[in-house]
């Protein structure tokens, strides 16, 4: 950090916008779907045609609940639906009913850790909106395409206070927000797909100021670097123009990615006034309290929560509770192991390791109506090739009894993807146990050793460095089943043997 | 009085008579009274081939509906899925709504023929019947005369003869006004009764779909044939619908009948007030009550109405920007020129001058004082209803200060029109049910009418109270040249 | 005058509305006209509405829900069917001079 920029502090606060994982859209029962063909999941009322009227689905209303009570929100008995007008091609209506003045949540924050400390940014308020559709630039000419697929789609929108103060934090933060939407069932976390999206207001203050600079809106960042990225160049780009004696304008920018810089958006409303008045469409949305406590009663465990007990409970390192917390459907088939008698850390490894690569790999993936990680190539619902907690957990057992080596863990996971019988008898079946009777290992090395006499005599004679040809050539002979550490330890017996 | 609708719809299932000679019945009349211009769109195919049908199962002796076989129009701001939906509007040439709005869905269920779509004001803005696209339509009773609005073709068609019912909406009088006018009876139900879904929205807190026919039988049989909740609608009410009917003959000894004498003192033609005292009598000779009731906020209905409901229209007409549907204007060099040039040259000056006004109300700095005032004076008039039926059972009033106006009123001030409204918006405001009973004529041959209003979701006992005047009132000509459909009067 | 010239002009901008293309006196008639009405919508300022809350819905409604079933569209053909301008999948309207709105 500069000398210039210490004299600076950046502020930053989030806005959210979280599609809600219905099947239906907020206010129609249209499908919500990613990828279709365009305008193929719109009916009267996402198209906004006339006498179209919006019925507000419950599962929305649930899934929001369960955001708001899991970052601790305090949830409004009474909330309204208000239109937010302004024209625009993808707001089918002119307006989008939004929530304004008594949105469904108030306060609560979001909990993350950064660097080993654990922070918690608060919360402004959350509320339910529908989404608006897309429009795209066609080659048919110089027309815009307007597909309204999206629009009506269930969101909530999360704002925070503005009170983060690096792009470190933020992009951290956002991190944390996503998992535990995803922990939820609330969101399907796919930025890619626009299902999450970032918007950062960011402004700045000379170190020591109370009062809020000019805020900028950086709008759409859809992955982590993006936000990080935008964060810090916007910041740098206010510092830039303050030092220089000049202004900043209240407005909103995109990040260009290609450029490295943010851009200035073209308002969608020329002066924005959106008239938001309560929606005669929609009657006040009631939360009794046992909804209330029904949702609260259902929640899941939170990945801080689950990070805490991995360490805590199971001895796992922070750094391996955080691994295994971020890959989606570890957390219950590590658990699922443990229980089945699995050594904690084993299980662990195997998961951040052989487990997270094949998954990287596009082989396998989580499962969550199975409980298990599932071979991809066997299509939707495959009945075989599972790996759920207790089959994992014995394989970490062989590991741990040196039943196997690690070498031959990866060949033997792959096995247990086209299979559905035991690890242990699939180790058995495949030969793939590890050597370790010492006779039998000793006689493969003395074989080694006498083929390779000038080897031998090199070592003998102070040359520690070709052991490991010795290694190799014991590795090979054995089909990669001889147990590394005894190769070592027995090959440096019996070379000093014939000494 | 007859009960039109029953009386046909019983002889098409008994065979008595067959749907087609009904429907061919409607046509024939629509195209001789072409000159009243009640008609903005005729669907004679589909409407003689559903009525073959209803014929075909009624001679195979299959249940049919109360409506069976009975030719209506239904106003063209409410959507079918035949025909098109204009709004009476150069927004909507040619529109085809891919849904049925609930309401012509029930009526179709109950076997009614729908002919096609009566003429109105345009968005249903507007108390005359002259801002319509499709041009001005007319009073069967006099060709100096409006009809009304904004259901004007409506009431027309149906004091015409072309049809024995039809259904209007009323937003702040456009049911009761123009049935006034036109002589013939019109409810606004109590707001969520029945469902605006396919219903151009107006006003929504205030719109209400409503029934307009010949006689207090047949409308309030078209009413238990549309009313009712429907998830489709989230402000349909979840009460279960009451019985519109069996009270009709029950009279009104003891029935309480509240008068607003000083709301009446001044303002009011001596013809209507004359049918209003009349009415009183009539009602006290038949065994009721009628004592004096106060409506304090009266006065302040009309602009809070116009407030409200412009502000509603203009977030409500925001979807028709020349997109998805309606007019496009033919040269734009960007989108905010194909809204702002597709909006002027599709909407007429009468909706242009509600959605300025509503967007203005609505807008930074003039919400609180405009609109939130406005709901604020909402709850008053609420209130004052709440006190007057504790007092009394029905409301009596007159629906309009006057007789139908003029036509073509060059001198006609604008907001006399907006003043006019005094006696139906706040029914709209409170959502109470309401409707327009003919009395009679005044001196000029014009139709009169009183105003009958009722505690919310108390139809029942405004069709009773209504039923019994209108029984003792006697027959009423039909308008001179015109017959009602069934030619018996009305 | 309760309203100005420029200020219906620019309630008309924000309701999309081009004045310019309707007859200018039609246009003076309208601005006197709403002039007119706003003047006469003021008298509520002086109803006394101390303590009174607004009303949104003028019956005692509550919110009912919808379960979260999906039900299939009538698919692009008839959602497009009275499109002023489209390429059989899709609305088209004049290029909209803006990052896409696809992220």
């Amino acid at each position: 950090m500069s000398s210039t920029e210490s004299a600076w502090e950046t502020v930053i606060g989030l806005e959210v916008h979280a599609q809600l994982a219905t099947r239906s859209k907020i206010f129609s029962s249209a499908p919500v779907a990613f990828g279709q063909p365009p305008n193929s999941l719109v009916n009267d009322v996402c198209a906004g045609l006339p006498g179209a009227l919006p019925v507000l689905n419950r599962e929305a209303v649930a899934l929001a609940l369960r955001a708001g009570l899991a970052l601790g929100c305090s949830i409004q008995r009474v909330s309204v639906f208000a239109r937010k007008n302004y024209f625009y091609p993808d707001l089918p209506k002119g307006y989008q009913i939004s929530q304004f003045e008594q949105p469904i949540c108030l306060g609560g924050a979001i909990p993350y850790e950064l660097d080993g400390e654990q922070h918690s940014l608060r919360l402004t308020r959350i509320h339910m909106e529908e989404d608006a559709g897309k429009s795209t630039h066609t080659a048919a000419g110089p027309y815009s395409a307007i597909d309204l697929n999206r629009a009506g789609t269930p969101l909530v929108e999360i704002v925070s206070e503005p009170e983060l103060h690096s792009a470190e934090h933020a992009a951290a933060c956002f991190r944390e927000l996503r998992s535990i939407l995803v922990a939820l069932g609330v969101n399907d976390g796919n930025m890619a797909e626009g299902s999450l999206r970032c918007d950062a207001n960011v402004s700045v203050r000379r170190r020591g100021d109370t009062t809020l600079g000019t805020k900028v809106e950086i709008k759409n960042l859809n992955s982590f670097k993006f936000l990080r990225d935008a964060i810090r160049a916007e910041s740098q780009r206010q510092i830039d123009v303050l030092e220089r004696g000049g202004a900043l304008v209240q407005e909103t920018r995109l990040w260009h990615e290609v450029e490295r810089r943010t851009v200035p958006m073209r308002t969608k409303e020329g002066s924005a006034d959106y008239r938001y008045f309560p929606d005669p469409d929609l009657p006040p949305l009631i939360i009794e309290e046992g909804w209330i406590a029904t949702v609260r009663a259902n929640l899941p465990e939170l990945p801080g929560a689950q990070r805490a007990r991995l360490q805590q409970q199971h001895g796992l390192s922070a750094y391996d509770a955080t691994v295994l917390v971020a890959l989606e459907g570890a957390v219950p088939v590590f658990d699922g192991a443990v229980a089945a008698g699995a050594p904690p850390k084993g299980v662990a490894n195997l998961l951040s390791g052989i487990v997270a690569a094949s998954i990287n790999e596009g082989r396998l993936r989580w499962d969550a109506a199975a409980s298990a990680f599932v071979p991809v190539a066997a299509g939707p619902a495959p009945s075989s090739g599972r790996v759920d907690g207790p089959r994992l957990g014995e394989l970490a057992g062989l590991l741990h009894d040196g039943v196997i080596s690690s070498n031959a863990a990866r060949d033997v996971l792959d096995r247990m993807l086209a299979s559905d019988a035991s690890p242990r008898r699939i180790v058995d079946e495949a030969g793939l146990q590890q050597l370790s009777d010492t006779d039998a290992l000793d006689a493969i090395i003395r074989e080694v050793i006498a083929s390779m006499p000038d080897a031998a005599t090199s070592y003998r004679s102070g040359n520690r460095k070709v052991l490991a040809l010795f290694i190799g050539r014991v590795m090979k002979s054995s089909s990669g089943r001889a147990n590394p550490g005894l190769v070592q330890e027995r090959l440096r017996a019996l070379l000093a043997e014939t000494e | 009085m007859p009960d039109q609708l029953s009386r046909l719809a019983a002889a098409v299932r008994t065979g008595a008579t067959t749907s087609r000679s009904l429907v061919e019945r409607a046509l024939a009349r629509e195209a001789s009274a072409r000159a009243l211009n009640a008609v903005t769109s005729v669907t004679a195919a589909e409407a003689l081939a559903t009525a073959d049908a209803i014929d075909a199962a009624a001679r195979a002796g299959a249940p049919l509906g109360p409506l069976a076989g009975v030719p209506l129009l239904v106003k063209d701001n409410i959507c079918t899925t035949d025909g098109v939906t204009t709004c009476a509007s150069r927004m909507l040439p040619g529109y085809r709504s891919p849904f049925d709005a609930e309401a012509v869905r029930r009526l179709r269920q109950a076997g009614a023929v729908i002919v096609g779509k009566a003429n109105m004001d345009e968005f249903a803005m507007g108390s005359t019947g002259e801002t319509s696209a499709a041009g001005p339509c007319g009073n069967p009773w006099s060709a100096a005369h409006v009809p009304g609005g904004s259901s004007s073709g409506s009431a027309a068609a149906v004091a015409a003869g072309i049809v024995p019912a039809s259904l209007g909406s009323d937003t702040g009088g456009s049911v009761r006004q123009p049935a006034a006018f036109c002589g013939v009876v019109g409810v606004k139900p109590t707001y969520g009764t029945v469902s605006r879904r396919g219903l151009v929205a107006y006003g929504s807190s205030l719109d209400q779909i409503g029934p307009l026919a010949t006689s207090v039988a047949d409308a309030a049989l078209l009413l238990s044939v549309i009313a009712g909740h429907d998830a489709g609608d989230a402000t349909s009410a979840a009460q279960p619908t009451p019985d519109y009917l069996g009270g009709l003959t029950a009279g009104v000894q003891g029935l309480r009948v509240g008068v607003p004498r000083a709301l009446l003192a001044s303002g009011v033609e001596p013809a209507v007030l004359a049918e209003v005292e009349r009415a009183a009598a009539i009602l006290e000779e038949a065994g009721a009550r009628v004592v004096d009731v106060a409506l304090p906020h009266a006065p302040v209905a009309a602009p809070a109405y116009y407030i409200l409901a412009t502000a509603e229209a203009s977030s409500n007409l925001s979807r028709f920007d020349g997109v998805r549907y309606g007019h496009r204007t033919g040269d734009a060099a960007d989108i905010d020129e194909l809204y702002a040039r597709s909006r002027a040259e599709g909407f007429g000056p009468e909706v242009i001058q509600r959605i300025l006004l509503g967007t203005y109300v609505l807008s930074a700095g003039y919400y609180d004082a405009y609109y939130r005032k406005a709901q604020q004076v909402r709850t008053l008039i609420i209130d004052d209803y709440r006190a007057v039926f504790a007092a009394c059972d029905v409301l009596l009033t007159p629906p309009s200060p006057s007789t139908a106006f003029r036509t073509g009123d060059a001198s006609r001030d604008p907001l006399q029109m907006y003043l006019a409204d005094i006696f139906t918006v706040s029914a709209n405001l409170a959502g109470i049910p309401a409707m327009s009973l003919p009395m009679g004529l005044d001196g000029q041959g014009l139709p009169t009418a009183v105003q009958l209003s009722a505690r919310a979701f108390r139809e029942p006992v405004l069709f009773q109270a209504a039923a019994e005047l209108e029984r003792r009132r006697g027959a009423l000509p039909s308008a001179p040249g015109y017959t009602l459909f069934d030619g018996a009067d009305a | 005058m309760a309203i100005e010239t420029r200020t219906v002009h620019a309630v008309a901008t924000l309701a999309r509305i081009d004045l310019d293309r309707l007859d200018p006196a039609r246009v003076q008639g309208m601005v006197e006209q709403l002039s007119r009405v706003i003047g006469w919508v003021e008298q509520l300022s002086s109803v006394d509405t101390s303590d009174i809350e607004p009303t949104a819905h003028p019956v005692d409604l509550a919110m009912r829900l919808r379960d979260d079933v999906a039900v299939p569209g009538p698919g692009a053909d008839v959602i497009l069917r009275n499109a002023p301008h489209s390429d059989g999948s899709s609305f088209l309207v004049p290029q909209v001079v803006e990052e896409d709105t696809d992220a």
